[in-house]
């Protein structure tokens, strides 16, 4: 018995002081992350500048842009994420409909991956709600990337580079996952900030001519601003293509992916209806619309302003409207677009 | 009290588990998850009061952009994945009641959000054409001009914006009827008129009806997602959780009171223990010290025996010696003879006498050696010996008229006195 006295001793010293240690109260809070005011000198506008700078971890957005590039992801090696958002096109491919694996043709126009961060979801319909979400959708549709996880993460797990890259970033190496939130990083750090816009909207009165201004004017009365607006100049909100009229009608031959939101949610009310996209460096992604059916920033304010505002616009009026909208081209890491 | 020490060991383990068990039933309340978890809850609900905000001010114009329901609304997302798992120490069954309100919460939120998907996009639609809708009918009256065969037109279409504006303040059913029969007059006016002026009244004519169709509607989707129950459901997972914190801090109460029980009894046994095992140890010393003393006591008794022995030894061997001299100096023969009549000891006078070497007599009987034949020359038996007879009284006798017979054959007379037990004869010089 004597042997064990010190042991108890130990023992109950020992509990009696863990009981004090974790006994005090912890004063620890959670604190809500703040977001970064943006400076923004005019008040009250639907717009709001872009943020110079956005904080991100360097090494997975460096990770995830040499996965955006990557044509290992498709199923034979031809496309990479930057075959349809070519970041040196607008982030878009320009073209009416894209392109997949094997020269097949898509359905409906690549959005522009600049800014994407910003929108309320992703997808013309909107069915993925993160940057995340959406890596998976073009990965394994068969008419785009046609692949999987396990064939992408096997050809991945090849290079000692992405395993070193991902073993240094991940506990559990290359994985889905950790793919998704590479790339998802990287597409955020796609900020285009310092268009002549923000600029303006930050207080450079002269950023914008007068022309640019009257067509921010008739952007904002005309009723452009009613879904259009926000940080990223739509992106934030869905609406019914054809709210003024039958746009469908008048085009014909309606598919699949004119239904918009209503592939996801079978809802009668969602027929035809889309995220609103975002305007920002819309002078360098066109074609226009989900379908790629507007040339021209003109062919595509005279459409919006027909079915969507109701209202016939003159030639001067479209004509300042363009103008406007080429100012909200921004920057890619200090470089116009 | 003995216990075996299996025993012993066997409950020093059991004590040592049950504190271990106790332990980790106190632990089981992590404070920083809870803090955690009730601001993630608490803020919840004053996002899901911020989202109905931002809807309403929305609604009125005074948020020109939709940024703030989204921002609101994905804050509310990341909440939800955060509460979505009670944390661990809410008991079981506790823990399935607050995934069933998480369930129903989610449910609302889903609802509401879907609302809100249609709240905005009714909301601009309804802005743009309360926005266009009086400039586009302004811009008709001025394209009709002050004609006079235009003027029960006019008339009608500045009716229209009046009562159209009116119902965009305040909808009413009875209005709406009058309006339903402004529009139906003037689409039956339109088929009258040119191509230039059908065109613009008919974009008039499609603004007013969707400002009268889709204002109520918006008015009720409004009203809608401001009464789905999210911040009710919050609230009810808010209160359940606090219950059920509350019951688990108790528990964990309990356990730390049985803790504490549990170390107090042990430090009392210990410290019985202890006085016990010193108690002890001092009775054992106090023995042993005793012990100590009897032991040295004892010791020094007998060294002084020893000693005296040893003087005593000494004296005797002393005495000895004095005796062995003067037995040997002294001209007398002096023979020690046992109770047989046996030779023991023989001074050199006595020896010389019988003309024996001393050691040839000892252990040999007298009366065989030197007194075996009388002085006439007749054998003398043993019985007759009055040499032999003196052994048996003890006194001191004093025997004349005896021979003893030397070596070589040869006798002289012998006065013998006998004495002692052990008999010393004593043999004067023959002269």
């Amino acid at each position: 018995m004597k042997k064990w006295l010190p042991v108890l001793m130990i023992l109950l010293v020992l509990s009696v002081l863990i009981f004090w240690w974790t006994e005090r109260p912890s004063l620890r809070h959670t604190s809500q992350i703040s977001a970064k005011p943006v400076s923004a000198s005019m008040t009250n506008e639907p717009i709001t500048p872009l943020p110079m700078s956005i904080e991100l971890d360097a090494r997975k957005v460096a990770l995830g842009q040499q996965l955006f590039h990557d044509a290992q992801l498709s199923g034979d090696n031809s496309i990479s994420c930057s075959s349809c958002h070519s970041l040196d096109t607008g982030g878009t491919d320009r073209l009416v409909h894209s392109v997949g694996m094997g020269a097949q043709n898509g359905s409906i126009n690549a959005p522009t991956v600049f800014n994407s961060g910003f929108n309320f979801k992703q997808f013309w319909d909107g069915r993925a709600a993160t940057l995340e979400e959406q890596v998976d959708e073009p990965t394994h549709n068969p008419i785009e990337m046609a692949s999987d996880w396990p064939h992408i993460i096997e050809k991945l797990s090849r290079s000692q580079k992405y395993l070193s890259d991902f073993g240094a970033l991940y506990a559990d190496g290359i994985q889905g996952g950790n793919v998704r939130d590479a790339i998802a990083t990287f597409e955020r750090s796609l900020i285009t900030p310092n268009s002549h816009f923000d600029k303006y909207l930050r207080g450079e009165r002269d950023a914008l001519t007068s022309e640019e201004v009257e067509g921010y004017r008739f952007f904002k009365e005309y009723g452009c601003a009613s879904c259009h607006q926000g940080i990223n100049v739509g992106g934030n909100l869905f609406e019914k293509f054809g709210v003024m009229g039958d746009y469908f009608a008048t085009r014909g031959s309606i598919t699949k992916a004119d239904l918009g939101r209503f592939n996801i949610t079978n809802n009668e009310g969602d027929k035809y209806v889309f995220k609103v996209p975002s305007l920002r460096n819309v002078a360098i992604t066109g074609p226009y619309f989900h379908d790629g059916s507007a040339r021209t920033l003109a062919d595509a304010v005279t459409v919006m302003s027909v079915y969507q505002l109701g209202r016939p616009l003159t030639a001067t009026e479209t004509e300042a409207i363009v103008k406007f909208l080429k100012t909200l081209t921004g920057e890619y890491q200090g470089k116009a677009l | 009290m003995r216990i075996p020490v299996v025993t012993k060991v066997v409950a020093a383990v059991g004590v040592t588990l049950l504190m271990a068990f106790l332990l980790s039933k106190t632990q089981s309340v992590d404070s920083t998850q809870h803090n955690e978890y009730s601001a993630s809850l608490l803020r919840l609900k004053e996002s899901d009061a911020a989202l109905d905000d931002a809807v309403l001010r929305t609604r009125y114009g005074l948020l020109t952009s939709y940024d703030p329901i989204n921002a609101e609304l994905t804050d509310i997302r990341n909440l939800q994945s955060r509460v979505n798992t009670p944390p661990t120490y809410i008991e079981p069954q506790q823990r399935a009641e607050m995934v069933r309100q998480l369930e129903a919460y989610g449910k609302e939120l889903d609802h509401e959000d879907s609302l809100l998907q249609q709240f905005k996009s009714q909301n601009a639609v309804i802005n743009n054409s309360l926005r266009y809708f009086p400039i586009a009918t302004r811009n008709l009256v001025q394209k009709l001009g002050p004609d006079l065969s235009a003027r029960p037109l006019t008339t009608n279409l500045n009716l229209l914006t009046a009562d159209v504006l009116r119902y965009s303040r305040a909808p009413d059913q009875q209005l709406a009827e009058e309006i339903k029969g402004q529009l139906d007059t003037l689409s039956q006016a339109a088929a009258t008129q040119p191509p230039s002026i059908q065109a613009e009244l008919r974009i008039v004519l499609n603004h007013a009806n969707t400002l009268l169709k889709k204002k109520p509607a918006l008015d009720n989707l409004t009203k809608e997602v401001i009464s789905v129950p999210t911040v009710e459901h919050a609230q009810t997972l808010y209160n359940s959780y606090s219950a059920h914190y509350d019951a688990a801090v108790k528990a964990s109460s309990t356990y730390r009171l049985c803790l504490y029980v549990l170390s107090v009894v042990l430090l009392c046994l210990i410290i019985l223990r202890l006085r016990n095992a010193t108690r002890g140890l001092k009775v054992a010393k106090l023995r042993l010290e005793q012990e100590i003393r009897d032991r040295t006591q004892a010791n020094e008794a007998l060294q002084t025996e020893i000693s005296d022995r040893k003087r005593a030894e000494t004296y005797i061997d002393k005495l000895l010696r004095q005796n062995e001299l003067l037995l040997n100096s002294v001209s007398e023969g002096i023979c020690g003879l046992d109770l047989d009549g046996n030779n023991i000891f023989i001074n050199p006078a006595a020896a010389k006498m019988v003309g024996w070497k001393a050691e040839d007599l000892i252990g040999k009987r007298q009366h065989v050696t030197f007194h075996h034949t009388r002085a006439d020359g007749t054998p003398y038996p043993l019985d007759e010996c009055p040499i032999y007879a003196a052994f048996k009284d003890g006194s001191v006798h004093h025997v004349t008229n005896e021979v003893f017979w030397r070596k070589d054959g040869t006798s002289f007379p012998v006065e013998s006195i006998l004495q002692g037990e052990q008999l010393f004869q004593t043999i004067p010089p023959f002269l």
